[in-house]
Parts: structure tokens; sequence; C-alpha cells
């Protein structure tokens, strides 16, 4: 059986795998040979590690965000009648197929001050006079989940649909009252939904490119905007291969975290 | 036993023994425009064992639910040694479920399964695990406390699920169709099994079931539902010889049954033109008045040659000239299938069926006594 997978790990390692190793490998080669002075120097640098805590700031906060809207958002989703299933199933498939460029244009035109957002803040009264949310973290912050949610919904809706509801009638038969009912069974059975989501979420989040440089441009840098620059247009491959390097280590760690975690729960069920 | 005599809720209010320990009153409950149960009464007396039987969509399951909790009821009451618990949550109830597919937690082990419920209840360390180990060891499954539920055969998870109920010390046991899921010859020894045990620990149990031979062979009594109401509630014996509507007839154990009307009304007797002829059968109907006739296979008798019976000239006895169409051996019996003009179908029983002789196609006499003649007004 694993031979099966074999056509695909070497289309994926030569296309991908090799020149990520040759990225890499810029980030530690020196005149002298093998050198981590580009790490020591990316750290050195205060703005450096500001943009590195921003990107994990950012990706921290839309997660999160993303998991509290999608968690009660996959329960409705997987106990609804199954035509307003397939609905709202499409709701969320939709927009993975409009390009990310266009869904961040969109609300960079719903953003401004005289956009939709302030508009209607305006008109109920909530603002006395327009918010600046483009180019603001807060406004980078809304695109963000936005864009991502779905990543979060899909995994926890796939987990959630296959826990039984009678479960919850069991557990209230036992003597659970709501809040232990949740506590002691659906939250613990969701947890692979969750892990999973929050892994998927987040190493998307830390790493976009597109959404950040639309929507907070120079105001607010992620460390994929100083990969994208160091490359394009500072030509330092050594710079661009640290903070690619950098990148990856905090997508895999987050990752590799998440499955160990969800290991021991799924071992019992 | 001790430990299980103070679960029930409260002290047995005394002077009262008549009453149920279950009573259900005025139950009505319906989903949009569909009446699923229809001002239903029943009661339960304390430590029986009571089976909901009937078709799928009779409103047992539904039923049982509003018992539970787990449904609200339009309108009506629920009582349970005197506490009505109508407006009660499921989680303040004390009434144990075992659901159909036994809803264990897949997340826990055996032992934790069984654990949830004193958990609840905030009973101490101490106490849940010897609650634990008091209830698998009755279901013969402390061996396995440690396992995944998810690693138990079917009737091992079944096992679980009544341990489980039961550890809570609930003041009634529910059970949805819990053998539903399993093979015959399991299920015929887990439904011995059962019995015993609730009957050794005293406990009140309604058990809801679509197959008649599970409520015969577990219940003390049994209430047959259809559409939303009880039409009978007896024990097994009454309720198979004594069928009080033509619904219970049907629904349990074979019949024949002929329509007919009447043609001579008598004291304690009727006497009904069927397409088989007369039939005499107990009861007092109006002369032309149109009715259903009808007898258990087993009471018929073949008017063989060497087989005794009744004396047909005699007139406490039924008879009739049938033609045989079908001979089904069934191992310890043997129904004979005849043809019958204006009957349903005409079934009769016989324990030892003579070795030659039944050749199908040929017409046969046969003979019931007329107290084991059923009869039913027809609208």
């Amino acid at each position: 059986m694993p031979m099966l997978a074999l056509p695909a790990t070497l289309a994926l390692s030569l296309a991908f795998g090799l020149p990520l190793l040759m990225l890499l490998l810029t980030s530690v080669r020196g005149p002298e040979g093998f050198t981590l002075a580009s790490y020591v120097a990316f750290f050195r640098d205060p703005f450096h590690v500001h943009v590195l805590w921003n990107s994990i700031k950012i990706a921290v906060l839309a997660t999160g965000i993303c998991l509290v809207l999608g968690y009660p958002a996959a329960f409705a989703l997987a106990r609804c009648p199954a035509w307003l299933q397939l609905m709202l199933l499409a709701g969320l498939f939709l927009p993975l197929t409009v390009s990310v460029i266009v869904k961040t244009f969109g609300w960079t035109i719903l953003l401004r001050s005289n956009g939709l957002v302030n508009r209607l803040l305006l008109a109920s009264g909530i603002i006395g006079e327009p918010l600046r949310l483009i180019f603001t973290e807060a406004g980078l912050l809304i695109g963000m989940v936005n864009i991502f949610l779905p990543f979060m919904v899909l995994p926890l809706f796939s987990v959630v649909r296959m826990i039984d509801p009678s479960l919850t009638d069991a557990a209230a038969c036992l003597g659970a009252d709501p809040l232990r009912r949740f506590l002691r069974v659906t939250l613990p059975l969701s947890m692979p939904g969750v892990i999973a989501g929050v892994a998927l979420t987040f190493s998307l989040t830390v790493a976009a490119y597109v959404t950040p440089t639309l929507l907070a441009g120079e105001r607010y840098m992620t460390i994929s905007m100083i990969v994208a620059k160091a490359f394009l247009f500072l030509r330092n491959w050594q710079l661009g291969g640290t903070a690619a390097a950098l990148l990856l280590v905090i997508a895999v760690t987050v990752v590799v975290a998440s499955s160990l975690l969800a290991r021991p729960l799924r071992h019992r069920g | 036993m001790s430990l299980l005599a103070s679960a029930a809720v409260g002290p047995a209010r005394s002077g009262d023994t008549d009453r149920g320990y279950l009573e259900i009153a005025g139950l009505s409950k319906s989903f949009k425009q569909t009446i699923v149960l229809d001002d239903l009464a029943l009661e339960v007396r304390k430590g029986e064992f009571v089976s909901l039987l009937g078709p799928s969509g009779c409103g047992k399951t539904t039923l049982l639910r509003l018992v539970a909790g787990l449904l609200r009821a339009d309108r009506g009451h629920v009582v349970v040694d005197g506490r009505d618990i109508t407006a009660l949550p499921a989680h303040r109830r004390s009434v144990g479920v075992v659901f159909q597919n036994y809803a264990l937690f897949p997340h826990l082990t055996v032992a934790e399964n069984v654990a949830f419920g004193p958990r609840m209840q905030g009973a101490s360390r101490t106490e849940v695990a010897a609650s634990v180990q008091r209830f698998l060891e009755m279901v013969r499954l402390a061996e396995y406390a440690e396992r995944s539920v998810s690693a138990l055969s079917g009737g091992q998870q079944q096992r679980v699920a009544v341990a489980r109920a039961l550890a809570t010390r609930p003041a009634l046991l529910l059970l949805d169709e819990p053998f539903s899921a399993l093979d015959r010859k399991l299920r015929e020894e887990m439904e011995i099994e059962l019995r015993h045990l609730l009957r050794e620990l005293g406990i009140t149990a309604i058990f809801v079931t679509h197959d008649q031979d599970e409520a015969l062979v577990m219940s003390d009594r049994i209430a047959v539902m259809s559409a939303g109401r009880i039409e009978q509630f007896a024990d097994p014996g009454t309720i198979y010889a004594r069928p009080a509507t033509p619904f219970a007839l049907d629904f349990i154990g074979l019949a024949t049954k002929l329509h007919g009307r009447v043609v001579g009304a008598g004291a304690e007797s009727v006497t009904v033109e069927t397409a088989v002829g007369a039939v005499i059968a107990p009861g007092t109907y109006p002369e032309g008045a149109r009715v259903l006739v009808a007898v258990r296979p087993e009471y018929i008798d073949l008017a063989l040659a060497g087989v005794s019976g009744p004396d047909p000239a005699s007139s406490r006895v039924n008879h009739a000239s049938l033609v045989l169409a079908d001979v089904v051996f069934l191992g310890s019996r043997t129904l004979l299938h005849f043809k019958a003009e204006g009957a349903d179908r005409a079934i009769a029983e016989v324990g030892h069926a003579p070795e030659e002789g039944l050749v199908p196609g040929e017409k046969f006499a046969v003979r019931w006594p007329i107290e084991r003649t059923l009869v039913y007004p027809l609208p």
C-alpha cells in the first residue's frame, strides 16, 4: 500500500521539497560554510522581532475568533435539516472558490472610511464619525477572520457531525446538567476537530501574505511580508531564507504539537 | 439490596399500595400537526416490568422520552412514587435510560462510563469506585473495567449500558429496544439475564419493543399501543388469550379471522354466519351486527381418524370444513394453513402432526371450543 503514495511523494519532493531545502540552505550558508549568523542578526534587529510578534499575534487572535465563531456554527451545521445543511455548506465552500485577492479587495472597499461598514455603524448611531479600519490591526483581523473561517468550520464540522446526539441525552439521564453535558461529553468528543481546525487556521493565518499586505500594508508588517520583501526588492536571499525558515518552524511546531495532542483522544475513540 | 432499597425517591407512602408507583395521566404530545400521544394513561406498580408493545410510529418511544424528560409533554402528568416530575428536566428526574444504540461515551473507558452517573450525583471517590465495581460485577464485566467501550462486543456494550443506568440508582428504568442490535441467540440470553437482574433488584422498568416475543418473555404486564393510544394493558397470558381489540389480536400471535354477521343472539352467546358456516361465540351482540370472529391456532383441532379431540357433535364446539393449503413445520409444532373463503387466514397448530394424510388440496374437518372463540364488533 505505501507504494501507492510513491508518485505523489516523488512529485512533492522534486517540485516542492527540493527547492525548499535549497532555500533553507541559503539561510545557513556563509562565506566560510555553515553559519547561524543570519539568525542571530535577525533576532538582534528589534524591527524583525516586532514583525515576528505581529505575525504570531494576528494569527493567534484570528484563530481564536475563528474558533469562537466556528465552534457553535459547526454544531448548527451538523444538527440542521439536510436541505439547510447543503445550502450552508455551499455558502461555506463558495467563498473558497473566489481568489483571496478578490476577497481582500472586497474588504478594502467595505472597510474604508466611506465604506459599508462605517456607513452602517454611523447610520445605527453606534459611532459619531467614521472609524479608521483599513490599514489597522482591527481591519486586518476582520478580513482574516472572514477569509479563514471556513478552514476552522470544516474540520470542526467533520468531527462534530460524527458525535451521536443521543450521547447528550444519555448524559442528561445520568444527572448531568447542560453545562456538565458540554464539558464532560460534547467538548472532549469535539476536541479532535478543535485541534485540527486550530492547526489549519493558525498555520494559514501566520503565513498569510496577500491579506495583511492589502489590508494593513506597511503599518502592520508580518513575517511573510519580510520574506517577500527580501526576495523581491532587497534581493537579500539570506534574509528571505531565514524569515521563511522561521515561518516554517512556527507552522510545523503548531501542526506537530496539535497532532500529538490529538493522539490520545483518537486512541480512545 | 440495601443500597438499592435506599435508591427509591423518598419513603413509600402508606395506605396507597393500590395506586401506581408510576402514574401517567392525560399525557398528550403532538409534533406540528401530528398527534403522537393522545390523552394517554398508564399506571405501573412498584417493581413491575412493563412492556410498551406496538408497531413503529405508535408513540411508544415518544412516551418513553416524555417519561425520561427528553421531551416536554403538551398536556398531562407523570408521577413517580408520589413525586410529580412532569416539569422537571431530564437530569433532575432520577430516571435511568438504556438507549437503543446504548449511547455509551466513546471517549471514556467501561469503568468511566459506569462512573459517570454517580459522579454527576456528587458521590465521593470511594463511593464511585464501589458503585462501578458492584454494577460491573452485576453484569459480569468487572474484568473489562479499563477497556475502551469500542473494544466490546454488542452484547457487552449492552450490559455496560444497563450497568451505567443502574449505577445512578434510578427510581425508574426505561429501556428503548435494547436488544434490537443483537443477534437472535444472544438476544434470548440477554432477555432472561436482564429480567432476572431487574427482578432481583426490585427495579420498576418500562421496556419499549416492537417484538411480541420479547414482550411476552419479559413482561409482568404488556401495554399494546397503536396510534398514540393504549389498546390493552394486561398480563401476557390475558393479552394472548383474550386480546381486547382486533389490533391486539393481530399484533400478538396468529389467529384465524372470519368476518360475519350475527344471525342469532342468545343470553350469553351469539351465532355468527361466516363464509365457513355458522360459528357460535360467547358474547352479546344485536342480531344483524357485523362482527369479526377469531380463534388462536392451538385451539383448532383436526378431525382426523386417530386424533382425539372434542366431540364434533357436542354443542360446545364449533366446526368447519376447510381445504388444506400449506403445512409449516416449526420443530416442536406444526402449523396448518387452510384456504377459507371470506377469511383473512385460517391457521391451526398441532403439536404432533400426523405422519401421513396431510396433503395440501384435500378437505379437512376442523373444530374448536366455543369458549375459545373470540368475537369483536366491526364498524
